[in-house]
């Protein structure tokens, strides 16, 4: 929370501005009604004409301004809210980046993406919807009250506590017992059975369970109506006791118009601003009741996105020296996996040798890629010239991991990647190694394909070697490849791997494969 | 986009009822508030110009009591129903759009992503609650509303009512004007903020990446930029839509002056009481106020429509089923078929056929046509050329003429990358053959050589969870089992051995020859020579390339 805010108060100038705005807007709104409603009731009172010039002119500024206000505050507000959200962002990026592999390994799992999306969407609400239009209420009241109080003291003083008492009265009924209104965690696991569904549509359709997977969604939808009939409940509640304080507050201010009529406290042409200028006070109240109805809600979201804006030190990695040359040990190295039957290996990889981890599925290889890399706990040790690997020498290893991600941009920037100063031809040379230069070039766009859901549909095995040729273009010493030839056939693999490991023939190279590779290769079976 | 699609109702049919449910409403909604200003401004004026005390006017203080009571019980009614309708409306169409996408078998994800059907599917239809929980009624609403009011105005003073009559068409005028000019420039905005609004994800989804490659430090500075142009742009769109809300509340506020000021002359020359004038000008802007919410709604229903126009390429692909219900078939052929997909060229499969109880290899490179022949036969994607023709009892019949379900009742099928529902391995391997014991099923496991002690917790082994215990090779010998033990006439493997150890291999290229012997026919897609050793004919794709 408390970090949420140190990134609301970076535009604070401008919420304030749009709510100051706002509330002068509701305000116009309010000078409108109570100068028109003089205006009217002096004019049949049949005065010269320019006993009405100054309302007049009165009426023309609130009318004008009241839009004009609400224009600036509504850009205002928006664009801090932007600002506010790419900020969000920016810091939960940020957080994630500073993480341990292993320890985001999970968040491209399911919801747990798209829920961050949409937390960081409604967590400005928490000022946007919720608290600057109580805020603007407040200014608007303000100023009616000042109306009425300057015409009417008591009357001033009595529709003043009413207003105060709608204005945490609203609140307070629609956010009543609302622990349990929140819709997300629901959400969360819809959009997972969803996921589910779509990715197994076809394999249900031929084993006959669509049916049961459809079943699925309907009691996740279920629960998620409740809560929001229960929200709808409250947001009921409190517009239903939003009438009735306003009716009230209208039959108590005609009660003192009439009173102060007859005792000669009030001029009779002003009975109508009484009476009518509490519907202009209580109109900025309107989106009060379905706002905090969602309060829960948001709530709900700061408290999920709070952990991840935590100010999190930098975890200093220096990047060691890039030394001469590379010895990588791998001694007694066991990857921990609960459940999993692993064993442990050891070897000695120095530049020009290729370990080839093999063996049956299931037996671990790519867990003892993992354990290289850090993305598994492990015991024995991974030394890189006589010192433990550690996060410093990341600069020194390139790896193609099998769930590599493949970004929603060009091929280009997806190749660049591997290696940001790469120019087009070489690029092309890295996509020539693993036979996508022809394919690459004959597309309409070229290197400036985007890749990813809006772009082209790449097959499973262009994809795989779109990825190889990003490892092939960053120049380390050490290279891991983790099933770097899936998808592919017999042929092409022979071809392409022959290509690929003359390309890498300096550096100290570790695959895991279940395929056999060329020869003068060390491997190891699992 | 259009204001009103009438497809909408078409799929979700509680929305009628729920559209007149809240215009009804509002209508009544409407007669409170004339109500309430007549009450109002007789009170008013009874006090100021009778000098009447409050005591003696209790029935009119009671009345507009009674009217404040109703407003509140509206409004009750109006948040519950509203909600439980729109929450049963967007239920519907989700369900709708699951069932069609499911009977499509998964070509939508193709098209979107598996993550991006999600994301439509919850966020896009709760965004489209913008669209027909408010937008919609309020198309209703500004039509009918105006009407009850202005014909109250009317009956009290014609001449009032006249100008509104006259002024009234120029909102929409102004609004259409406007919408006009705005339009073309605001949907190519919403595309591009669709856009910039999904780096944010790409970004996340790749990080694991990005820290291998030790690029994370660069994209925070790129995140910040494209969040700055994300806000310039959304900036833009937001502009116009406020500036048009501006432009009709200035059009709304000068006929309420225009009203004002014949008024105000009137009283002043006597030719109108001080309650008939108080009692038009409060409820004036109560006349041009539904219209100028149609606007201002507008752009909560934007935001759902990027939605909308996905949705309805979901639901309205045409089923394409035909009637003849195969219970058995023997030969299997298929003429030269072309399939298109978008942004590349064409595959072209060649002519070939499938004999009783023999193994059919395909074999080409990657992206030459193989997983395609497979998701044809299997009735999920359709040729644009050419045709399958399938031998049986009743004669050759196209494959577009049989009832989809009964074939598919014949064939079973091993996909490249199996995606298993949350279940256990014994569950799942069930949906195949309903009445396995547990030792057929370990039996099944075993031909496929995976061990039983090799997963984790046995046949109970949970399957389609987040946190996915086994390896790829390991899933995709369950998949192959699967295949296996259901009881069909043609068997589809595609990659079988993908990752699986030559080991395995040769186990299983003896299991097909098995399963061939005893009538059923095979078509194996595969790069491995032992495996396409066993095929008593091959197809070969992409030959030309």
């Amino acid at each position: 929370m408390k970090n949420l805010l140190r990134l609301f108060k970076a535009q604070r100038t401008e919420m304030f501005a749009a709510v100051f705005l706002g509330g002068c807007s509701l305000g116009a709104a309010v000078g409108l009604l109570a100068t028109s409603a003089w205006l009217i009731s002096m004019a049949s009172t049949k005065p010269p004409v320019l006993v009405l010039e100054v309302a007049i002119v009165s009426v023309r500024f609130f009318g004008l301004s009241r839009g004009a206000l609400k224009y600036a505050s509504r850009i205002l507000e928006h664009n801090s809210a932007l600002k506010i959200q790419t900020a969000l962002r920016v810091r939960i990026y940020e957080r994630f980046s500073r993480l341990l592999p292993s320890d985001f390994a999970g968040l491209h799992r399911g919801n747990v993406l798209s829920q961050i999306m949409n937390d960081v969407e409604l967590a400005q609400d928490l000022w946007l919807r919720i608290a600057s239009p109580w805020l603007a209420a407040l200014i608007s009241g303000v100023s009616g009250i000042t109306i009425i109080h300057w015409l009417l003291p008591s009357c001033g003083k009595v529709i003043g506590l009413l207003f105060l008492l709608a204005m945490f009265l609203i609140p307070f009924l629609a956010t009543l017992s609302s622990s349990k209104s929140d819709t997300r965690k629901y959400e969360g696991e819809l959009f997972d059975q969803i996921l589910q569904i779509s990715e197994s549509a076809p394999e249900s359709l031929i084993f006959n369970y669509d049916n049961e997977l459809l079943k699925q969604i309907e009691s996740a939808q279920k629960k998620i109506a409740h809560v929001e009939s229960k929200n709808a409940q409250r947001s009921g509640l409190a517009s239903g006791a939003y009438f009735l304080i306003l009716g009230f507050t209208i039959a108590i201010a005609l009660w003192f118009a009439a009173r102060g009529v007859f005792t000669h406290q009030l001029a009779g042409i002003n009975v109508a601003v009484i009476a009518l200028v509490p519907l202009a006070i209580f109109d900025g109240m309107t989106p009060l009741p379905a706002a905090f109805s969602q309060l829960r809600q948001v709530l709900g979201a700061v408290e999920n996105l709070a952990p991840m804006l935590e100010e999190s030190k930098d975890l200093q990695i220096v990047a060691s020296p890039v030394p001469a040359t590379v010895k990588l040990e791998l001694i007694e190295l066991h990857p921990l996996i609960e459940g999993a039957h692993t064993r442990s290996i050891s070897a000695v990889i120095t530049p020009g040798d290729v370990l080839l981890i093999t063996g049956r599925s299931g037996a671990g290889k790519s867990s003892i890629i993992n354990a290289i890399l850090g993305f598994l706990p492990f015991t024995g040790r991974v030394v890189l010239n006589g010192e433990n690997l550690k996060a410093g020498d990341q600069h020194l290893v390139t790896t193609l991991l099998q769930d590599d991600y493949l970004f929603g941009t060009s091929i280009r920037e997806n190749l660049k990647i591997g290696n940001p100063e790469a120019s087009d031809e070489e690029l092309l040379e890295a996509l020539k190694l693993v036979e996508l230069d022809k394919f690459v070039s004959e597309l309409p766009e070229g290197l400036d394909t985007m890749v990813g859901p809006l772009g082209l549909n790449f097959s499973g095995g262009e994809k795989q070697r779109l990825k190889l040729a990003r490892v092939l273009l960053r120049e380390t010493p050490i290279v891991i490849l983790d099933e770097p030839f899936e998808f592919l056939d017999a042929q092409m693999v022979e071809r392409i791997s022959i290509r690929v490991l003359d390309a890498l023939r300096d550096k100290a190279v570790i695959v895991a494969s279940h395929l056999s590779l060329p020869n003068s290769v060390k491997t190891i079976t699992l | 986009m259009k204001p009103f699609d009438p497809r909408l109702l078409r799929y979700s049919r509680s929305s009628r009822g729920f559209i007149f449910t809240l215009v009804l409403i509002a209508v009544v909604g409407a007669i409170a508030t004339i109500g309430q200003a007549f009450l109002l401004v007789d009170l008013i004026c009874k006090f100021f110009q009778q000098k009447r005390t409050f005591s003696s006017l209790t029935h009119e203080v009671v009345a507009l009591a009674a009217v404040f009571i109703a407003r509140a019980l509206l409004a009750y009614i109006n948040d519950r129903l509203g909600a439980r309708a729109s929450s049963k409306m967007r239920n519907e169409l989700r369900t709708e759009v699951m069932k069609k996408s499911l009977s499509n078998g998964g070509s939508d994800t193709q098209s979107l992503g598996t993550a991006g059907l999600a994301v439509l599917v919850t966020k896009g239809i709760n965004n489209l609650d913008g669209y027909f929980a408010k937008f919609l009624p309020q198309l209703f609403i500004a039509v009918v509303v105006p009407v009850a009011v202005g014909v109250s105005i009317a009956l009290r003073d014609w001449k009032s009512g006249a100008i509104i009559l006259f002024t009234l068409p120029l909102i929409p005028i102004f609004g259409i004007l406007i919408g006009r000019f705005t339009a073309s420039a605001t949907e190519k905005k919403w595309k591009t903020l669709g856009l910039l609004g999904g780096y944010f994800l790409d970004l996340l989804s790749g990080l694991t990446t990005l820290k291998v490659y030790g690029r994370e430090k660069l994209q925070s500075q790129r995140l910040r930029e494209v969040g700055e142009k994300y806000r310039k742009e959304t900036m833009q769109v937001l502009r116009i839509s406020f500036l048009t809300s501006l432009a009709l509340e200035l059009v709304a506020t000068l006929s309420v002056a225009l009203l004002a000021v014949t008024i105000g002359l009137r009283l002043v020359n006597g030719s109108m009481p001080l309650s008939v004038g108080l009692f038009v000008l409060v409820l004036a802007p109560e006349v041009y106020w539904p219209i100028r919410q149609v606007s201002a709604y507008f752009h909560s229903a934007t935001d759902g429509l990027a939605a909308f126009d996905q949705l309805f390429t979901i639901l309205e692909k045409p089923n394409s089923n035909g009637a003849a219900q195969l219970t058995s078939f023997s030969r299997i052929s298929w003429s030269e078929l072309k399939v298109s997909y978008p942004g590349r060229s064409e595959v072209v499969i060649p002519s070939g056929e499938i004999e009783p109880g023999r193994i059919h290899a395909l074999v080409g490179p990657s992206g030459s046509g193989k997983s395609t022949l497979a998701s044809i036969l299997l009735g999920f994607i359709n040729p644009s050329a050419g045709e399958v023709r399938v031998d049986s009892d009743s004669g050759v019949h196209r494959l577009q003429d049989l009832d989809i379900k009964a074939w598919r009742k014949l064939i079973a099928w091993q996909p490249q990358e199996p995606k298993y529902p949350i279940g256990s391995v014994a569950e799942i391997l069930r949906y195949a053959a309903p009445s396995t014991t547990n030792a057929q099923l370990i039996d099944a496991l075993i031909e496929v050589d995976l061990k039983i002690d090799d997963l984790p917790n046995g046949l109970e082994t949970e399957l389609g969870t987040v946190r996915q215990k086994l390896s790829i090779g390991q899933m995709r010998k369950i998949a192959l089992a699967r295949a296996l033990l259901k009881e069909s006439s043609l068997v589809i493997l595609d990659e079988p051995t993908a990752s699986i150890d030559d080991i395995s291999e040769a186990t299983i290229a003896r299991l097909l020859e098995k399963r061939a012997k005893s009538g059923t026919s095979i078509l194996l897609i595969s790069h491995r020579e032992l495996l396409i050793g066993t095929s008593a004919s091959v197809t070969v794709l992409g030959a030309s390339q």
